[in-house]
């Protein structure tokens, strides 16, 4: 396990350095020199130059220009922001609970309406499977931002039952009744990738020898599909998951957007509009590494879950 | 009869089976075709200036000669969802054939030279698969500032693997099959069985996937545009006349938001449906 666990955290390590070298490369790729490019149209004092050249170690060869913006990181500096002329490890840490808590619910969502239609579509063939899928179709086909505004149109101004914008007040109640609308849009498209899938898996394992067996020798049909299809089946869904998170933090651009949230995904958006490179490298950096966690519990869980990976490694 | 021809034969009757598409499958063709000539003759369908402003008419309901009413500055709606319809569906039409033509390239140079080649492509594959499309979108218009062109082509390099990775183990296994190393013993250069033999033969495969991508690119390129990163207003386009309406939902004028939000939703499930379908048919799920 130890092994196992210890070249995951290494290949983790590995993809943040290798992303966030990418990403601070793409600075050399702006049109223009880098200074007229982090300028972004204000007027170019020579002290402003200077500050940038200073921020950025413009001066410095890319290795050490690199180097000493992971240190800088690791020191919890992660610059200042040009668009919002503030510390840019302020700007992320106001907004970071409020994506949590939208991404969190949103996952509770896909996790609920997913599996239940991906189960039911796997195990029955015929109706309710063609009336599944026809339903993950249509919400595949609904991206986060047109669903949020049907939401706000019928569930908040015409009935009532939810504020129509905003992140709440920070406490958990009301973020859950602010955040509810804005989750539920951000998971119809990824819900209905985990329907899908789960069918796809259910399908698989359903035809499986064991299953066959286990039929054949009376088990009743219910232990089956709970012990011997859907444990086994729910596997592949869970990595999926991991997969999923990444897009969702990024997805929640939309969502926040369109209910006037104040979260990560809005604020790189803006940052990328107004091109604040300092800012947008720094959420990326979240971002992977947030990947790289997941995955990593992803792993973790697959070992917790499944013995033959346990026999496999060891 | 060669034995290449008779090679070729082999997958053909795809053409026949399109009678199978079923009144879902030709409801959504309709409802393309519709689209399509909008997004061509768009411009002279419209029966008013699509830019055109006048403040008097914010937000002013369904009029004769103005069916959809008007925008937050008075601009006509129909005309503007008319004309959108180009900029909405032009951008997809880009991202597909680039994407395709991509995506094929190295699935069949990996499949076709194997070893090394398709170690290193896979590689890189394996890698760029679980990077969010959005996310790249964002990078590359933060360092090259935001245009419809620099979002089509971070979707491009988003949607390359994932696709790459689908028609290579097709191409594998079509590379591995008997005809053509038939072809191969009787001396055919490598470029006139890939062209005409394997190309032809993964044919289905990958206008179903081109089929399925375009609902997907419609989508993104839409929401692109929605968070001000696609297609730059004035520009009439669907994506960012749902943000545009969107300060008017709020008041109570939904119809700007919807309407275009439609438009985009209808697009993307009737390519669902055709792509899901044509897979179907074809047997190449």
């Amino acid at each position: 396990m130890r092994r196992y666990l210890w070249r995951r955290i290494g290949l983790g390590a590995l993809t943040i350095v290798a992303t966030t070298m990418l990403v601070h490369l793409a600075l050399y790729l702006a049109p223009g020199d880098p200074i007229g490019y982090l300028l972004n149209g204000r007027p170019a004092t020579p002290e402003r130059i200077a500050a940038l050249r200073a921020q950025y170690n413009l001066d410095e060869p890319f290795f050490t220009r690199y180097v000493s913006w992971i240190t800088g990181v690791f020191q919890g500096d992660l610059g200042t922001s040009a668009a919002f002329n503030a510390d840019v490890s302020t700007l992320i840490a106001s907004r970071f609970q409020t994506t949590m808590y939208l991404v969190l619910i949103s996952f509770v969502f896909i996790s609920v309406f997913g599996l239940t239609l991906g189960i039911l579509a796997g195990l029955h063939k015929g109706g309710i499977d063609s009336f599944s899928m026809a339903t993950a179709t249509i919400l595949s086909s609904i991206p986060a931002f047109v669903g949020s505004f049907i939401l706000i149109n019928v569930f908040a101004l015409q009935l009532g039952w939810f504020p129509a914008i905003g992140g709440g007040d920070g406490s958990l109640s009301s973020a859950i009744s602010h955040m509810t609308l804005p989750a539920i849009a951000l998971a119809f498209s990824a819900g209905a990738f985990v329907a899908r899938t789960t069918r796809a898996s259910i399908r698989v394992e359903s035809a499986s020898e064991h299953v066959v067996t286990a039929t054949v020798r009376g088990i009743p049909r219910n232990k089956v599909v709970s012990r011997h299809i859907v444990r086994n089946a729910l596997l592949p869904v869970i990595s999926l998951g991991g997969l999923l998170f990444v897009g969702l933090i990024v997805s929640t651009a939309f969502v926040e957007q369109a209910f006037a949230i104040n979260g990560i995904g809005g604020l790189l958006v803006v940052a990328a509009r107004q091109q604040d490179f300092a800012l947008v490298q720094a959420i990326t950096l979240i971002l992977v590494i947030s990947f790289v966690v997941v995955n990593l519990a992803v792993d973790v869980l697959y070992w917790i879950l499944d013995p033959r990976i346990r026999s496999e490694v060891a | 009869m060669s034995i290449g021809q008779i090679a070729i034969g082999r997958n053909r009757g795809y053409r026949k089976r399109l009678s199978k598409l079923g009144l879902l499958g030709w409801l959504a063709v309709f409802v393309l075709f519709i689209f399509g000539v909008i997004a061509i003759f768009g411009s002279a369908l419209a029966p008013h200036d699509p830019n055109k402003i006048d403040l008097a008419y914010s937000y002013v309901g369904p009029i004769p000669g103005h069916p959809l009413g008007f925008d937050e500055l008075g601009r006509d709606l129909f005309s503007r969802l008319l004309v959108g319809a180009r900029t909405s569906l032009i951008g997809p039409i880009v991202l597909v054939i680039s994407t395709t033509l991509i995506g094929t390239s190295i699935a069949i140079l990996a499949a076709w030279r194997r070893g090394w080649t398709d170690a290193g492509l896979s590689a890189g594959v394996d890698i760029a698969v679980a990077f969010p499309g959005l996310l790249l979108a964002i990078l590359l218009s933060t360092v090259f500032g935001a245009s419809l062109w620099v979002a089509i082509a971070a979707l491009t390099l988003a949607y390359t693997p994932s696709l790459a990775r689908l028609l290579r183990s097709s191409a594998l296994r079509e590379t591995g099959m008997d005809y053509v190393k038939a072809l191969k013993v009787l001396g055919f250069s490598d470029s006139q069985i890939i062209f005409k033999h394997l190309l032809p033969n993964l044919a289905p495969f990958i206008i179903a996937q081109a089929i399925i991508m375009f609902g997907y690119a419609t989508l993104d390129l839409g929401g692109l545009s929605f968070l001000g990163i696609g297609v730059q207003p004035p520009t009439a386009d669907w994506g960012t006349m749902v943000a545009a309406g969107a300060s008017g939902l709020l008041q109570g004028y939904p119809t700007q938001t919807l309407a275009a939000g439609s438009c985009l939703v209808l697009t993307a499930v009737s390519f669902a449906v055709i792509g899901d379908r044509l897979a179907r048919i074809w047997g190449v799920e």
